[in-house]
C-alpha cells in the first residue's frame, strides 16, 4: 500500500470512526435510546447553517487535529429532556447548552481514549458553543500533501428528532490508521483527566 | 505544572471569549429592529427575536424560513432587484437602504411598512453562497403618527406650508393651503405671485413683505422681530374663487432656523373671510347708523335757529314734567316767547331778513341756556323752553327768560341786505305743577305770554306761586 492509499485508506477509517463513536455516545447519552446514523443528508451540504447552535471541541494529537462539533436547535433538546421529567429551571437555553456541550464533550473524551488506547496521546479542548450562523466562517476545504484535510458531516435520529455532528480532520502522518475503531475504548474508560 | 497552568488559563480564555460572543448574540436576538441573515437561495440562516415575532415562528422554525416568501408577488419583484444589486457589488460595500411593506401574505396576513438596510457580509463557507444580512424597522407606528398628523393638519382651518426664503413653497403641510389658494399645484409656485395675481392693488405691501423674507435668510432667528412691522400690513388679501364675495386671507410667517439661522419660512395662512364680512357689516351698519342720527337730527332740529322742533318737544318736555311729578326736580318752568312785530319784518325786509332774525335769536337762546334745558322753535316765530331747576342755587325761569329777553333788546342784528335792526321778544312763563300736563303748561304759558304782548310788549310775564 503507497503513502495515498493510506491516506485514503485513513480518511475513511477515521470518517467511520468518528461517525460510530457519536452513535455510541449520543446513545449512551440520550438513556441508551436507539440512533440512527444518516451519512451526508441530501438536504444540506458541508458548511452550511444547519442548526441554531453549535457546540465543538479540538481534538489534537501529533498524527492529527480534529474540529468535532455537534450542531443542535434547543427546543428538541428541550422537548426531549421535557419527557424526562426536567424541571423547567433545567430547561433553559443555558441549560440546553450546557447539556449539550457535556454531549459534545463526551463524544470527544472518547475519541481521545480511543487513540490512547493505540498509544496515540490525544488532547482535547474544552468544548465551546457557539450560534449555527457561525458555521459561515468555518473551513471544509479538503486538502491533499503533506496534510491531508476532509471534512464530514452527518445526522443522528434519535428521541431528540435530529442532531448534526460534523468535523474537520487534518492528517498529519502517512501512517494508516484505519485499523482505530470505536469499539476499542472500552479499557480506558473513566481514566481521562478534564481539565 | 507550568503547561498544565497555561492550558488552564487557554481555557479560561476561551471560556470568556464564548461567554462574550454570546452576549453579542444576545444583544443582537433583542434588538428591537428585525434582524436577518439570509444564503445565496434567501433563506434565513440567523434571526432575532423580533423577526420570529413577525412571523409568528420559533428561533428554530424560522431557521430556513424563506424570506421571500414573506413578500407579496409585486414586492418580492422590489426585493430580489435589491438583493441582485447589493450581491453583484464586487466591492462589498453597498448599502442599501428602502422602504418595503412586508407581509400581506398567506404567512403574515398584515402588511406592514418597513425600512430595510441590506449589507453583505464577508465569509468562509462557499456552501451558503452569497451571505446578506437585513435590518429592517417597522414604521407603522411611524406611518401612523404621520397619517394622524395629516389629519390633523387636514381638518385644522388653516393652511400650513413651508417657503424658502424666496418665497417658494416648498412643503404643503396642510390640504387647506389649496383651498384657501384656489391653486391646485403649490409646490414650486411663487407665493407672492400667487398672491399678487389676487391683489394687484396690495402690490407695494407684497413687495415689501417677501423683501423682508428674502433680506432675513441666513440672520439669526432673532432679527426676524425687525421685519414684523413689513408682515403686518397683510392683514388682509383678498383670494378670488368665483365666489361673490371672494376669500379674506391672512398670512403670517414664522421662521425655521438652521444652527439658529433663518432657513425658511413657515406660513400660516388663515381664513379671515367672516370676520372681514362681519367687518364689512359692521361699516355699513355705522354708516347707517350715522345716516339715520343725521335724519332724525334734521327731523328734530330746526336748521334755521338750530333748536329743537315740536317732534322733539313733545316727548322730552313731557319726560320732564313727569320727573318733576316723581319730585325730581325742584322746579320746571315752561318759557314762551313770540318776537314782537316779526310779520312787519318780513314784509319791510323779506323772508331772508326774517330768517336771519330767527337765526341770531336762536343764538342767543343757545348762549344762555344749559344743555339740561329744552330750546324748540315751536312755531314761526315762536319758542319754548323748558328749564329743569335741582337746586335753589339755580336760576329759574324767569331770570332766564329775562336774560334772553333782554340780550335780544341789546343786540343789533345784521341784515343779509347790510341793514340793521333791534328785535324785542315778549315772554310767558309758567310752573309745572302737581297735575300738570304739557298742554296745560303750554296753554299757561301762552296766556302768560299774551298778556305779555298786551301789556306792552318786550317783557315777560311770569305766573305768581299761585298760578295766576
Amino acid at each position: 500500500m503507497d503513502a495515498q492509499d493510506s491516506t485514503r485508506s485513513s480518511a475513511d477509517g477515521l470518517r467511520t470512526l468518528l461517525r460510530d463513536v457519536s452513535v455510541i455516545q449520543a446513545s449512551q447519552y440520550f438513556d441508551g435510546q436507539p440512533i440512527e446514523l444518516i451519512p451526508s443528508p441530501s438536504e444540506y451540504q458541508l458548511g452550511q447553517v444547519l442548526t441554531r447552535y453549535i457546540s465543538m471541541v479540538l481534538l489534537t494529537s501529533g498524527e492529527l487535529r480534529v474540529v468535532f462539533k455537534v450542531h443542535f436547535n434547543p427546543e428538541q433538546i428541550r422537548a426531549y429532556r421535557q419527557s424526562k421529567g426536567s424541571q423547567p429551571a433545567d430547561l433553559g437555553d443555558r441549560q440546553i447548552v450546557d447539556f449539550m456541550k457535556e454531549l459534545t464533550n463526551q463524544m470527544g473524551g472518547r475519541v481521545c481514549r480511543i487513540f490512547d488506547a493505540h498509544q496515540m496521546s490525544m488532547g482535547m479542548s474544552v468544548p465551546l458553543c457557539t450560534r449555527g450562523i457561525y458555521e459561515i466562517y468555518a473551513d471544509y476545504t479538503p486538502k491533499s500533501g503533506a496534510i491531508v484535510k476532509f471534512g464530514d458531516f452527518w445526522r443522528l435520529e434519535g428521541p431528540f428528532q435530529s442532531i448534526y455532528c460534523s468535523c474537520y480532520v487534518e492528517l498529519m502522518t502517512k501512517d494508516d490508521l484505519s485499523g482505530i475503531k470505536a469499539e476499542d475504548e472500552a479499557s480506558q474508560e473513566g481514566e481521562l483527566d478534564f481539565l | 505544572m507550568s503547561s498544565i497552568n497555561e492550558l488552564l488559563a487557554s481555557h479560561r480564555v476561551l471560556s470568556m471569549l464564548e461567554s462574550a460572543c454570546e452576549y453579542n448574540e444576545q444583544i443582537l436576538d433583542n434588538i428591537p429592529s428585525v434582524f436577518v441573515v439570509l444564503n445565496q437561495h434567501n433563506r434565513v440562516i440567523r434571526a432575532n427575536n423580533a423577526f420570529c415575532e413577525l412571523v409568528g415562528r420559533s428561533m428554530e422554525d424560522a431557521l430556513h424560513q424563506d424570506f421571500v416568501s414573506l413578500f407579496t408577488s409585486e414586492n418580492r419583484e422590489i426585493l430580489l432587484h435589491h438583493f441582485k444589486h447589493l450581491r453583484g457589488d464586487k466591492h462589498h460595500n453597498a448599502n442599501i437602504r428602502f422602504k418595503l411593506e412586508i407581509g400581506g401574505t398567506d404567512e403574515i396576513q398584515t402588511a406592514k411598512p418597513f425600512f430595510w438596510r441590506l449589507f453583505q457580509i464577508e465569509h468562509t463557507s462557499k456552501s451558503e453562497g452569497q451571505v446578506i444580512s437585513l435590518v429592517g424597522d417597522d414604521l407603522s407606528s411611524l406611518y401612523q403618527s404621520e397619517l394622524k398628523l395629516t389629519s390633523i393638519f387636514g381638518s385644522i382651518p388653516l393652511g400650513l406650508m413651508v417657503v424658502d426664503s424666496q418665497g417658494t413653497v416648498q412643503e404643503v403641510l396642510s390640504e387647506y393651503c389649496h383651498v384657501l389658494l384656489n391653486e391646485h399645484g403649490l409646490i414650486g409656485a411663487s407665493l407672492s405671485d400667487i398672491l399678487l395675481k389676487h391683489n394687484p392693488d396690495m402690490h407695494t405691501e407684497l413687495n415689501d413683505a417677501f423683501g423682508v423674507l428674502r433680506d432675513l435668510e441666513g440672520h439669526f432667528t432673532s432679527e426676524f422681530a425687525t421685519g414684523e412691522g413689513t408682515m403686518s400690513r397683510l392683514q388682509q388679501l383678498q383670494i378670488e374663487d368665483g365666489s361673490h364675495t371672494g376669500k379674506w386671507i391672512k398670512p403670517r410667517f414664522q421662521p425655521i432656523a438652521k444652527n439658529n439661522v433663518i432657513d425658511r419660512y413657515m406660513v400660516i395662512l388663515e381664513d379671515v373671510t367672516t370676520s372681514y364680512l362681519a367687518q364689512r357689516q359692521i361699516e355699513r351698519a355705522n354708516i347707517l347708523g350715522k345716516q339715520a342720527q343725521a335724519l332724525y337730527e334734521c327731523a328734530i332740529r330746526d336748521p334755521l335757529s338750530g333748536l329743537y322742533t315740536r317732534l322733539f318737544m313733545n316727548d322730552s318736555i313731557s319726560r320732564l314734567i313727569a320727573s318733576a311729578k316723581r319730585g325730581n326736580l325742584l322746579e320746571l318752568s315752561i318759557v314762551m316767547f313770540d318776537l314782537d312785530n316779526f310779520k312787519s319784518i318780513n314784509d319791510t325786509y323779506g323772508h331772508d331778513a326774517g330768517d336771519q332774525v330767527i337765526r341770531e335769536f336762536g343764538r342767543i337762546i343757545r348762549t344762555c341756556t344749559r344743555d339740561t334745558d329744552i330750546s324748540v322753535r315751536y312755531g314761526g316765530e315762536e319758542f319754548v323752553l323748558a328749564l329743569p331747576c335741582n337746586d335753589s342755587d339755580e336760576q329759574g325761569g324767569a331770570i332766564v327768560a329775562e336774560r334772553i329777553r333782554a340780550k335780544l333788546a341789546d343786540t343789533l342784528i345784521k341784515l343779509p341786505n347790510g341793514k340793521t335792526v333791534r328785535v324785542t321778544t315778549s315772554c310767558g312763563v309758567a310752573y309745572c305743577h302737581a297735575n300738570d300736563t304739557l298742554e296745560g303748561l303750554l296753554q299757561r304759558a301762552d296766556q302768560y305770554l299774551y298778556t305779555a304782548k298786551h301789556n306792552g310788549k318786550n317783557r315777560l310775564q311770569v305766573e305768581s306761586n299761585e298760578g295766576e
